[in-house]
């Protein structure tokens, strides 16, 4: 006898090989009669399952092929009309017959879109000329300084200023409130 | 329709195939679904036969099928043609399984259906049985063997068990499992030889 018995790895590994073609045989199992019927049984049981699977299939009737195919076919007839009707209609038919049914409904959606569309098209408009403009006047007026400042200008500068100044302490922002809700 | 259309055929045979598949494609995508029946006509065997194996239940697997070839007709928009479209169609397949077993897990076993065949006889035709016939003791054995292996199956994973069966069962080689799968050869091998030492560890006593 040469070499140790396969191990149970080994036996599994004999009949269901990882790698593609013909694997050599350990010399141990071609003269030991205990493992070639350890792998001979393992393989039998297996190629028994598999005989069955395909006696399955190939004992299934013409008209079971058919059916399926028919069946195959009409499932994708069906998506295929489905689709092909959503195609063709822009909006879904549920949808046009909801708006025809509720002409408030379908007013009150107009009107909403109308204002949208007007919105938008003053809001394009002023951003369009806003950019072109603001550079136009930088290039053209330069920069004022403080000296430059109109008398009441100033005077907005000063209010503004003695607010902050007013608000940037807790003590003095309470002396804004009036007397009962301090 | 096509009916005139060829049935199942070896890839290696025909050669001309992918270049025909491409052209009917191309009809499908444009609006023509009986086109469709084409690849319907070309698979259904193959693509059953896969299916079959790994739910063992000859109308979930009918079902499944059809689900199968539906899937594949929504989604050939998305069909690149990189891979063979049988290639294509096994993973879709093997993904439809995939999902049916997730879904079905807690409702039904694997073992629930094959203990119900072995009691009504229902899905197994007797006539498909792969026993000599010689004697009563050893049919009982063959059915014996058959759950036993149907159960270690069920132990595996949805992806071990699938590359399981296509190299075992199906006799497809690393590569196209590879493809079928989305895997490298080495992962796929690598399932085979966890899928392999699990069935080892489930099959003990048959030994």
């Amino acid at each position: 006898m040469s070499g140790r018995h396969l191990t149970e790895d080994e036996v599994v590994g004999r009949v269901f090989p990882v790698e593609e073609g013909p694997a050599p045989i350990p010399i141990h199992q071609a003269v030991c009669p205990e493992c070639q019927q350890r792998v001979a049984k393992l393989r039998e049981a297996f190629l028994l399952d598999r005989g069955a699977v395909t006696g399955v299939v190939e004992s299934l009737p013409g008209d079971f092929w058919n059916a399926q195919r028919k069946a195959i076919l009409g499932r994708i007839s069906e998506l295929a009309a489905v689709e092909a009707e959503q195609r063709a209609t822009p909006f879904p038919a549920r949808f046009t017959r909801s708006i025809l049914h509720r002409p408030a409904l379908a007013f009150g959606s107009l009107a909403a879109a109308l204002a949208l569309v007007a919105g938008l098209t003053v809001l394009r408009g002023g951003t369009e000329a806003g950019p072109s403009a603001a550079v136009a006047t930088v290039a053209a007026v330069p920069a004022a300084g403080p000296a430059e400042l109109s008398a009441a200008d100033r005077e907005d500068d000063d209010l503004l200023r003695a607010v902050d100044s007013v608000l940037s302490t807790e003590a003095a922002h309470e002396a804004l409130l009036p007397e009962a809700m301090r | 329709m096509a009916n005139d259309l060829p049935g199942e055929s070896s890839r290696a045979a025909d050669p001309g195939r992918r270049e025909r598949e491409s052209e009917i494609l191309g009809r499908v995508r444009s609006g023509d679904p009986e086109a469709f029946e084409y690849f319907v006509k070309t698979y259904q065997r193959k693509v059953f036969r896969l299916v079959y194996t790994l739910v063992r239940n000859a109308a979930e697997a009918d079902a499944l099928t059809q689900d199968v070839f539906v899937k594949a007709w929504r989604a050939v928009p998305d069909f690149k043609g990189e891979a063979a479209f049988e290639t294509w169609l096994n993973r879709i397949a093997v993904n439809a399984v995939r999902d049916s077993v997730r879904r079905r897990k807690p409702v039904v076993s694997f073992s629930d259906l094959v203990a119900a065949e072995e009691v009504d006889g229902a899905d197994l035709p007797r006539a498909a049985e792969p026993t000599d016939g010689t004697s009563p003791e050893r049919d009982a054995l063959s059915r014996q063997i058959r759950r036993r292996i149907g159960e270690a199956l069920e132990a595996l994973s949805p992806r071990q068990r699938a590359v399981f069966v296509m190299k075992h069962y199906e006799e497809r080689s690393i590569a196209e499992i590879g493809a079928a799968t989305g895997l490298d050869d080495g992962t796929v091998k690598s399932h085979l030889f966890r899928a392999a030492r699990k069935l080892r560890q489930k099959l003990e006593d048959l030994r």
